[in-house]
């Protein structure tokens, strides 16, 4: 037997973990099965640099390119002892020369340049020698268009280095920021702990921004934190579960599904890097065929219903929801999370999307079937945060230039006292200009109730259709009839004479095509509904794609600009019959 | 095939599974040994090996191979420690426990299997049997080991803080660089009253941990050092010191408290907190240091993940 004794002198005991989480003590071999997740508690242990790699990247594919890296005494410091000692205590007891490696590698074969950080070599600080393997990372993947990956874990600053470690804030921002330019992918890995100069810089710029659960990320500690304000913190404080919430994370993911979750969005942006390459006809020809029945031009072709019967459909329980749709429409779906400002709202659900080979945007509000998803999404009334997370979407689209998909299905903003406070009138009137201008492709689809400026909001497009049994109003119709009719009951005449239907909506050019139902309503065949919903959408993308942006632009003005204007408006005859 | 030819395909199997093993070639290992249990099922060397290599590569038959083992060989010590181990990667503990039990009757001074024999009774709720096997365990190898590094959790959870010490101190001195090492011997020798002690581990452990946000930490402990001590100008001086790191972390308090011990007027109208107010806060200080601590112990270990 191996002797414990002789084997582990300058180490701590390699057999036997005690979680700090449970405190069971978790047998090492069966740690390393379990990623190093406490098979007790699932705490997610801190893992060193070199484990970090072995889990994410393909075996053997990392190349390192940082091995003239070393930290520099530019202050000769001596505090205790001189700097340059400190350096090499660490860089005995973590075998590494500066704390940070950068490198390429692949990830299911799809190639990234990688930086990483090891918080055992001086807590992870932010030295000259870690700000410069994060910079030159971002600027290999620059030169070479790859998407980077940067796996953050730190305390802080490094005193030791004074204003040349403050520096580091801005060299990697500006360089990341080069990135966002071009157009290249920077994927943030957060880890335990990611705190100060690093949580405060580049670490939380990456378009995409992943935890793992449990990870405690912030810009000042919390018994700082406590301190000052004479309050105890509440549970979960600066944990990547409450960053999520706070709409300050894209995705938290166990340990065992991050690779996959990093692979499937490379793999994403991959088609649509391949598509940006080949502009000429390229990105069309990724769109599959289309195998549901064709969007419909002529309201003549419509089944007319009543309107009220209309608003009754809409608002089906079991009409299909957004996500419903998302699942028959598009081949792959992956949410992104966040507003970045205050909180995270699933009112409004976003992510990547793959149509055949072509990588979209995807945004609409999701209401849900039962009452806690009714709860959860808000009844798909979304506060300023959802609004604000869409726009960071469609930026995040235009980055990549990657067409946009909306799907609009709410009773209208919600009406609160928070979301007053919080701007809900900028932040609907900020995303109508985002798009407005927005550079890339953008259809919209009504797929229930298209409430008012909530909708509207998601809604100013290139083409806007709207499922047969949708309706789109400037007030519901309840709303209407009490303000107009100064009777609540008279809905149905309100939904009459505000011409909310779809035939009616394409007669009067607010809408471009109808996307057929099934004769009873898209409840009795949500797949064959989404289904027609995943044609319309593939035509309508096929024609916007061979525009060029400047073309795109000024025909997304011209659709709007003609409503209301003399000559261009179209004017319904009058109704007949009793109203 | 004739049986001294079938003898030197099974001896070359187990040499080349037995290579290949330590050169961590796990997979090609396992395969080597288990063509050569298709020749020989019965090999206990073979089986131990195949047992092994299984469980570094996660094979689910690991197990099976070092249970054959343990049936044809049922006195070997080393098959039962093997098999022990493969249980505990699956977190089979009853069944773990069991076998290291076997191995240690096999081999008494087997310190590795009373190691995991303590571990594993204690996985499964038997603290004080798990304490005695890790109190064997730690005795055998008389300097540091896993069995000390853990009896200090266990000896301090049961109050009995001057064995924590004892075995907290075997721990430091051996993992010089690991803070929580020289925190247990702090902590623990301010409890029994060892103030120097721990005043001077405070000190190295101020030295030691470099961790951007953890500056405050090891003045708390010398702060409640100086308090148990009165020595009130030594801890209004570290008072002062905490309060720059951190202007609004517990140095405010503690600044109050010890000017109100030279009789200075508080202020504000607030009263200076008392002495049990002060330490209590320190402690709390203290656990938060624990904790953080403990989190990155792990990093400076072996490599658990490859």
């Amino acid at each position: 037997m191996a002797d414990l004794a002789t084997t582990a002198t300058r180490a701590v005991s390699t057999e036997w973990f005690r979680c700090p989480a449970c405190q069971a003590f978790v047998y090492h071999k069966r740690l390393k099965r379990n990623l190093g997740v406490c098979p007790e508690c699932n705490h997610h242990f801190r893992l060193k640099l070199s484990e970090r790699l072995a889990q994410l990247l393909d075996t053997d594919s990392f190349e390192e390119r940082s091995g003239d890296l070393e930290p520099l005494d530019a202050l000769s410091f001596v505090d205790s002892k001189p700097y340059t000692d400190r350096i090499r205590d660490a860089q005995r007891k973590t075998g590494l020369r500066a704390g940070a490696v950068y490198g390429t590698g692949t990830i299911d074969s799809l190639p990234v340049v990688v930086a990483a950080i090891d918080f055992a070599f001086i807590g992870g600080s932010m030295s000259g020698a870690v700000g410069e393997a994060i910079t030159r990372a971002a600027e290999l993947a620059l030169e070479t268009r790859t998407p980077l990956l940067v796996i953050s874990a730190s305390g802080g600053a490094r005193m030791q280095e004074g204003c040349i470690s403050l520096m580091q804030m801005a060299k990697t921002t500006q360089a990341v920021a080069r990135l966002a330019e071009e157009g290249v992918l920077f994927m943030s890995l957060l880890t335990d702990p990611t705190y100060g100069g690093v949580s405060a810089s580049y670490a939380t710029l990456g378009d995409v921004l992943i935890s793992e659960p449990g990870a405690h990320i912030g810009f000042a500690g919390p018994t700082v934190i406590e301190q000052t304000i004479r309050e105890q913190l509440p549970d979960g404080f600066q944990t990547a579960e409450f960053l999520l919430e706070h709409g300050m994370l894209d995705i938290v993911e166990p340990r065992e599904n991050l690779r996959r979750t990093i692979r499937n969005l490379l793999d994403l942006h991959a088609a649509a890097e391949a598509a940006r390459q080949n502009r000429d006809g390229g990105t069309a020809a990724q769109l599959p065929s289309p195998e549901g029945a064709a969007p419909v031009t002529d309201p003549a072709q419509i089944t007319v219903r009543e309107p009220w019967e209309v608003v009754q459909l809409a608002r089906h329980i079991d009409r299909p929801r957004m996500l419903d749709l998302v699942g028959f429409t598009f081949d792959e779906f992956h949410e992104l999370r966040g507003d970045r400002l205050f909180g995270e709202d699933a009112a409004i659900v976003g992510g990547l999307a793959r149509l055949g080979e072509l990588t979209v945007m995807v945004l609409g509000q999701q209401k849900g079937h039962t009452t806690s998803e009714l709860m959860e999404h808000n009844f798909g009334m979304p506060e300023p945060e959802g609004y604000r997370k869409g726009m960071r979407l469609m930026r995040y689209a235009a980055r990549f230039k990657l067409p946009l998909v909306t799907l609009v299905d709410t009773p209208g903003a919600y009406p609160g006292l928070g979301a007053e406070q919080r701007g809900q009138s900028v932040a609907i009137s900020e995303s109508i200009m985002l798009m407005s201008r927005l550079p890339v492709p953008i259809v919209t689809v009504v797929t229930g109730e298209g409430g008012s400026g909530g909708a509207l909001a998601l809604a100013t497009s290139d083409r806007v259709l709207m499922m047969e049994n949708a309706y789109y109003s400037v007030i519901s119709p309840e709303g209407c009839s009490t303000i107009l009719f100064k009777d609540a009951s008279a809905a149905p005449r309100a939904a009459k004479v505000l011409r909310i239907t779809s035939p009616e909506l394409l007669a009067l050019g607010v809408m471009d095509a109808i996307v057929p139902e099934p004769p009873e309503g898209a409840q009795t065949d949500p797949a064959a509904s989404g289904a027609n919903l995943r044609a319309a959408i593939i035509a309508s993308l096929a024609r916007l794609l061979q525009l060029h942006r400047e073309e795109l632009l000024a025909q997304r003005y011209e659709r709007f600009r003609k409503f209301g204007a003399p000559g261009l408006q179209p004017v319904l005859p009058p109704i007949t019959g009793e109203t | 095939m004739s049986d001294m030819r079938m003898s030197s395909t099974v001896a070359d199997a187990r040499n080349r599974a037995r290579r290949l093993f330590d050169g961590a070639e796990f997979d090609e290992s396992l395969e080597v040994a288990e063509r050569g249990l298709a020749e020989a099922p019965d090999d206990v060397e073979l089986l131990v090996l195949a047992g092994r290599a299984g469980v570094e590569a996660g094979a689910p038959a690991a197990v099976d191979h070092l249970r054959r083992a343990t049936e044809l060989a049922p006195d070997d010590a080393g098959a039962w420690h093997h098999l022990g181990e493969a249980l505990a990667a699956e977190g089979r503990m009853e069944e773990a426990d069991q076998a290291f039990r076997r191995t240690v009757e096999l081999d008494p001074e087997d310190q590795v299997a009373l190691t995991h024999l303590g571990h594993t009774a204690l996985a499964t709720g038997r603290n004080e049997e798990g304490v005695g096997y890790l109190a064997r365990a730690a005795d055998i190898a008389h300097a540091f080991s896993t069995a000390s590094v853990s009896l200090v959790d266990m000896y301090r959870s049961f109050g009995q803080y001057g064995e924590a010490l004892e075995h907290a101190r075997r721990v430091a001195h051996a993992t010089a660089d690991d803070p929580l090492g020289w925190l247990d011997v702090a902590e623990l020798s301010l409890q029994v009253g060892r103030l120097d002690e721990s005043r001077t581990t405070f000190d190295r452990l101020r030295e030691l941990d470099d961790v951007p946000g953890h500056e405050a930490y090891p003045l708390h402990g010398m702060l409640l050092v100086e308090i148990r001590r009165q020595r009130w100008d030594a801890a209004e001086d570290l008072a002062g010191q905490a309060l720059t790191i951190d202007p609004h972390g517990l140095g405010t308090d503690v600044a109050a408290f010890t000017r109100a011990q030279h009789g200075e007027a508080p202020e504000g109208a607030e009263p200076p907190p008392t002495q049990v107010e002060v330490e209590q806060a320190l402690f709390s200080s203290l656990a938060d240091y624990r904790r953080v601590l403990a989190d990155s112990r792990r990093l400076g270990a072996g490599d658990i993940v490859g």
